[in-house]
């Protein structure tokens, strides 16, 4: 009967005492000293071995004089910890066992998606020149009337949440390397929404970092932002060059 | 008595380990905040409010579209919104940066500084590479509930001790 209890106890510290493993292993050195029989398999979630049963026979004996054993039978005798703890411990590593497994489900929902690959296609017809002008505060400003068409439907997967698609003029000038102005955009929710056609003048306003817009050659950059469910977000874009603008302001 | 030393020994080792790892990401991801939650419903549909965000800075050029995460003067969170209008500068590299989130009707010159008309290089804290659904809303509660903080930190510490 007291050797159940102990056992009991033995038990519900290998769980509290944090990585169990270690705490086996450490238990099972301690119970060597103590001469006990191991009756106390503590099956876990993340410990491959169990202590291993000792072969000795004899019963327990009174506490020896060594320091490790010392301790060890002063953790056995002082750490009553009530049961609860013991159910808090089970659910804790349940909760951390289905969080991880979660993440990998992401995790390899996310890689999936490297197996798709994707055909898209755009076409963009500037059909007008609204105005074009020099701002009070002296940079340019253009807006114009297009026709954007494009087919997307091949980059949508099972792990695909929306898809973010925007039109940019890009041009180079004097004081800048790039510029990238974004003209228009849109959000893709689904695959049946993915192949569109329409008509608008620009969202944005194009205006420029100074007056260099004049017979400016710029291409339109229809660019893509893959959003999935979970995981990592890709980008891509078809350049579509020989736009020009108008030699003087109208 | 050894028994409380031996409770403390362990506590410190999971608080440290977990520092370690938080550093260790801060250094992979190149920025000061490698996971940020985000706050606001400003980027729906495709990020809602509790969701996190995996971070990436590097010295990669800014392009129109990234979703940067940027600290703004005077403004204590930082925000989450996507570039729209990039100038890069041909000698040095600087960059002016315009951004705007997905559901807002208006760019965000609204909520730049005093008399700001652009992004630079450094108020931004990191790039969104990755995003993890709904795993945030622990931090959203702990942030606008503090009560719950305390009960929390009251009830581990309780444990503790008993």
């Amino acid at each position: 009967m007291g050797q159940l209890a102990t056992c009991y106890l033995q038990n519900i510290i290998t769980q509290f005492s944090g990585p169990c493993c270690v705490s086996s292993v450490a238990h099972a050195v301690a119970l060597q000293g103590l001469h006990q029989p191991s009756r106390c398999h503590q099956p876990s979630l993340y410990c491959s071995a169990s202590p291993s049963p000792l072969s000795s026979s004899q019963l327990s004996q009174p506490v020896p004089n060594q320091p490790l054993q010392h301790f060890a039978s002063l953790w056995k005798n002082c750490c009553a910890v009530p049961n609860m703890h013991s159910f808090g411990y089970r659910a804790n590593a349940l909760l951390t066992f289905g969080i991880t497994l979660l993440a990998l489900m992401c995790g390899m929902a996310s890689f999936s998606d490297n197996i798709n690959s994707p055909s898209p296609s755009a076409h963009v017809q500037v059909l007008n020149i609204n105005w074009f002008q020099k701002q009070p505060k002296g940079n340019d400003e253009v807006s114009m009337t297009m026709n954007i068409s494009a087919d997307l439907q091949s980059l949508f997967t099972w792990n695909t949440k929306q898809v973010f698609v925007f039109l940019a003029a890009e041009y180079e000038t004097p004081k800048n390397s790039l510029n990238q102005i974004s003209l228009w955009d849109g959000i893709i929710p689904s695959k049946e929404h993915a192949k569109f056609w329409i008509h608008t003048s620009n969202k944005y306003r194009f205006i420029d970092q100074g007056r260099n817009l004049r017979g400016k050659e710029f291409n339109l950059t229809m660019h893509w932002h893959v959003m999935p469910k979970t995981g990592k977000m890709s980008a891509d874009k078809i350049v579509m060059p020989g736009y020009r603008l108008p030699e003087e302001y109208r | 008595m050894a028994w409380i030393l031996m409770k403390a020994l362990t506590l410190g080792m999971i608080i440290g380990s977990a520092l370690i790892i938080w550093k260790a990401l801060m250094c992979m991801s190149g920025s000061e905040s490698p996971v940020v939650v985000v706050v606001s419903g400003s980027m729906e549909p495709a990020f809602k409010r509790g969701d996190i965000l995996f971070l990436y800075m590097s010295k990669d050029p800014i392009r129109a579209g990234h979703i940067l995460v940027f600290n703004v003067d005077g403004r204590d969170i930082p925000l989450v919104h996507r570039v729209i209008e990039v100038h890069e500068r041909q000698d040095t590299g600087e960059v002016d940066i315009l951004t705007k989130g997905d559901s807002n009707l208006l760019d965000d010159r609204v909520l730049y500084a005093q008399d700001q008309l652009w992004l630079q290089r450094h108020h931004i804290m990191g790039r969104a590479i990755g995003f993890l659904p709904y795993a945030g809303w622990v931090t959203i509660i702990l942030t606008e509930k503090p009560i719950i903080k305390y009960v929390l930190i009251g009830a581990l510490g309780l444990l503790m001790i008993i």
